[in-house]
């Protein structure tokens, strides 16, 4: 089964190329499932569990050889 | 010279908006993140900055190891009614996959400009300030948004 991502972006090609309300509500369904989806992610995501930064976490890391 | 704020910029948003209808479409995949670095002063004012390629984006620019000039595109971007956790509560968002990628080396990231790569003035949409400078050496070098998304804005205080 396509991933949520593909499902969304097979939906906004779908609109673009063919812009009618069926075509819409298909688009935003599958935006909100993909968007959903991500949010609650983030939120169980070890760095951030109480889900309060309201702000990018940026990380960059250093090779293992060069710690 | 310093990055001390994230924003959106004015004279792009202005432009969407009035007569001009610059064609930014925020659903695209083609948007992209370019780094720069924290010498630049951004001015998100109506007269201030209005593109990728043009100053202070024409110079300090992060680059290096897995990263390029221009940086990379922003994948699944979604534009909705959400605060993050309701839907349909009068806030615009504008969210899309973290970013992450492996095996980068550059130095001084301080800041990401996101831009609308499609359109041949590469607009400026918004700059997110990182509050501080990133410097991955052959490791992973990640974004994760808020759960808030990109940026929101809430049309209904």
């Amino acid at each position: 089964m396509p991933s949520l991502e593909e499902q969304y972006e097979e939906a906004a090609e779908a609109y673009r190329n063919d812009p009618t309300d069926e075509n819409r509500e298909k688009f935003h369904e599958a935006r909100d499932d993909l968007s959903d989806a991500r949010s609650n992610q983030r939120r169980t995501e070890e760095q951030d569990p109480n889900n309060s930064r309201g702000q990018a976490l940026v990380v960059a890391e250093n090779d293992a050889e060069s710690e | 010279m310093a990055v001390t704020a994230s924003g959106l910029y004015l004279a792009t948003w202005i432009d969407i908006l009035d007569a001009t209808q610059l064609a930014v479409d925020l659903s695209l995949t083609t948007n992209k993140i370019a780094l720069f670095n924290n010498t630049i002063t951004p001015n998100f004012a109506g007269n201030g900055d209005t593109a990728y390629g043009v100053a202070p984006y024409a110079t300090n620019e992060v680059t290096g190891t897995n990263w390029a000039a221009g940086g990379v595109t922003l994948g699944a971007p979604t534009i909705q009614d959400n605060d993050g956790t309701t839907a349909n509560v009068g806030v615009l968002r504008y969210d899309a996959n973290d970013v992450s990628v492996a095996s980068a080396t550059f130095t001084g990231a301080r800041c990401g400009l996101i831009y609308a790569d499609a359109l041949a003035g590469n607009n400026a949409i918004l700059l997110v300030n990182f509050g501080a400078d990133y410097s991955p050496n052959n490791g992973t070098f990640s974004i994760q948004w808020a759960s808030s998304g990109i940026f929101s804005l809430d049309l209904t205080p």
